[in-house]
């Protein structure tokens, strides 16, 4: 719109300005016009009086006064025409056609008197005559083209200045508008309760190319907040695997510190001891030899019981588990059996509770290994100033979990050390009993391998150790 | 002349005597053992109260239950401050990590640290008889 205005006012103002200095033209061209007309004037009364004027001279006056009306009738176009007869001043138009007409009179007059078909007397009379009439055209001819000019002027300029208020109101109104639309998108965007990046409100309150704009924008912030989003999550995925190869390389060193640890204190002990019995059978105290090599039967006994113990932890991370029905109370009766003669010998009473009536599905191996390993220490660990010692273990059903307790009236599990039981190689009573410190870290692998959870409550009157199993959770 | 006392501080039955059995090779020695940092730390507490002669050097395993070798070496340097000036102990085990060297070394009480298995008879009267 304001470029078809500005289009129009370049096109009316170039028009104007052409028009005028058509009219400057036209002015000149009088001017000539005039120029001539009296020098033919002159000629005509030289000629008259006497003087010596060929008629050749004449011709060629009459020829230049001939061109101006030629010249003046080719700037006439039909625009021009429409203004002129708009206006009235037309007439200079019919104006230059008589002075063509007049100065081919005079042209034939001279042609006559040069073929003697007229008089001297007559002859000058017509000349003189004619050159009064090119004047007096010259004279008409003026007023029209003046006035025509002005009209141009008159007319044009007040358009053109009317076009550029209108362009410059239009220019003033859009950009207001413009201003106003994006000043309303800042406000809605300042505001924190509207919502102006949900699509309906968006289409509600901005329109245009705005609105295109805005939703260009959205675009783009949605996708680098997404961009953003996925980087983040990527990084916290990376931090979650670092930390957790971390915890494992931690887990890994200590494991790897505390098996060597466990095994280079035998070994080295059997090699003291070995040289001990050297010695012992050199200087003949036989006894003494005897004993030193039951403490090395001993130390071996107790690599091999570590080494076992090790492969066992690790044999729960490698083996496949099965998942089977189980029966507890076969199972518990297997349990009995293996830890009776430990039983005897520690004089402590192991007791069984079955309560379960649905279904329990897991590996039958590893249940009967972990609660095996938890009776065995409730023995080990039973506490000798106590006359009836104890270990009871109960299987129950509690809404979805299966829960098997194995509780003890021992020593318990001194309370700072709580944190470290189900670590590796780690032992809280040699004097009462020496194990590998596999036994709970072995069940805790177990458990955690059967999908179950295994947690513990420990006071010097007892230990309890509780294993839970979701009821359908799959084992694996 | 009166013999100097090592106190010997092991859970291990087997070290202890791998231990004392080097240690009676040299002469005037009265050796005491003990099974952890607890019973150790009774026992100085025993002797400092009945004024009973203190151990000349301890020699001190670091993996112990109930309370391990820098556990007691924490707990005596902060409840007998002063009155272990005499006594010098010695490390005795089988970790050579460097962190529990360098752990040790923290400890001013601290004069050695002995690699089990490592020990001979003459060994141990090199780096004890100085503090005898």
């Amino acid at each position: 719109m304001i470029v078809c205005l500005t289009l129009l006012e370049v096109s009316v103002t170039l028009w104007a300005v052409f028009e005028i200095s058509k009219g400057a033209k036209l002015h000149q061209l009088n001017l000539l016009h005039l120029k001539y007309s009296i020098q033919f004037s002159n000629q005509a009364y030289l000629y008259r009086n006497g003087q010596p004027v060929s008629l050749m001279e004449m011709r060629e006056t009459l020829g230049n006064i001939k061109q101006q009306p030629i010249d003046c009738l080719d700037q006439v176009n039909a625009l021009s025409r429409f203004v002129m007869s708009s206006i009235g001043t037309d007439y200079a138009i019919e104006l230059c056609k008589k002075d063509i007409k007049d100065i081919e009179v005079v042209a034939r007059l001279i042609d006559n008197y040069e073929n003697k078909e007229m008089d001297r007397d007559e002859f000058t009379q017509g000349l003189v005559a004619g050159a009064q009439v090119f004047t007096i055209n010259s004279e008409l001819f003026e007023a029209p083209i003046t006035k025509t000019v002005e009209f141009v002027i008159s007319i044009m300029i007040p358009l053109v200045i009317f076009i550029s208020l209108v362009n410059i109101f239009l220019i003033v109104w859009l950009s207001k508008k413009i201003t106003g639309s994006i000043s309303s998108v800042i406000s809605m965007l300042r505001n924190p309760e509207s919502n102006v990046l949900t699509d309906n409100e968006l289409d509600s309150s901005v329109s245009g190319e705005m609105s295109t704009l805005l939703i260009a924008a959205k675009q783009r912030v949605e996708a680098n907040i997404k961009q953003r989003q996925a980087n983040q999550t990527l990084e916290e995925l990376v931090q979650e695997r670092t930390n957790s190869l971390q915890q494992a390389h931690q887990e890994l060193a200590n494991f790897a510190y505390s098996s060597s640890h466990d095994l280079k204190g035998p070994l080295t002990s059997t090699k003291n001891l070995t040289k001990f019995i050297i010695e012992d059978i050199q200087s003949g105290k036989h006894h003494e030899a005897i004993d030193n090599s039951k403490k090395v039967l001993y130390l071996m006994e107790s690599m091999q019981h570590l080494v076992t113990g090790i492969l066992a932890v690790t044999d729960v991370n490698n083996e496949k588990l099965s998942s089977q029905s189980i029966d507890f109370a076969k199972l518990f009766s297997q349990v009995e059996n293996h830890v009776a003669n430990q039983a005897v010998l520690k004089h402590c009473a192991v007791t069984f509770d079955v309560q379960i009536d649905s279904t329990f599905y897991s590996d039958p191996k590893y249940i009967a290994a972990a609660i095996e390993q938890l009776v065995d220490n409730g023995i080990r660990y039973s506490d000798p100033a106590e006359a009836y010692k104890w270990v009871n273990v109960e299987a129950i059903e509690h809404e979805n979990q299966f829960i098997v307790t194995v509780q003890d009236n021992g020593i318990g599990i001194p309370e700072e050390k709580q944190d470290e039981v189900f670590l590796m190689f780690k032992r809280f009573a040699p004097d009462v009993a020496s194990g590998s410190g596999l036994g709970l870290a072995t069940v805790c692998k177990i458990v955690s391998k059967l999908g179950g959870e295994i947690n513990f409550t420990s006071s010097e009157k007892g230990t309890k150790f509780i294993l839970h199993f979701v009821k359908g959770k799959t084992v694996g | 002349m009166k013999k100097a006392s090592v106190l010997v501080v092991d859970d291990s039955e087997i070290d202890r005597y791998i231990i004392c059995r080097q240690l009676t090779e040299m002469e005037n020695l009265d050796v005491v053992e003990k099974v952890d940092g607890l019973k150790a730390f009774e026992y100085l507490k025993g002797c400092l109260e009945e004024q009973t002669e203190l151990p000349k050097v301890v020699i001190l395993d670091i993996n112990m239950p109930i309370m391990g070798g820098f556990e007691f070496l924490q707990k005596i340097a902060k409840d007998f401050e002063y009155d272990l000036i005499d006594t010098s102990i010695f490390m005795h085990s089988s970790s050579d990590r460097a962190e529990d060297l360098a752990r040790a070394k923290k400890f001013s009480s601290v004069k050695g640290y002995l690699l089990k298995g490592a020990t001979t008879p003459q060994l141990l009267q090199e780096k004890l008889i100085p503090y005898l």
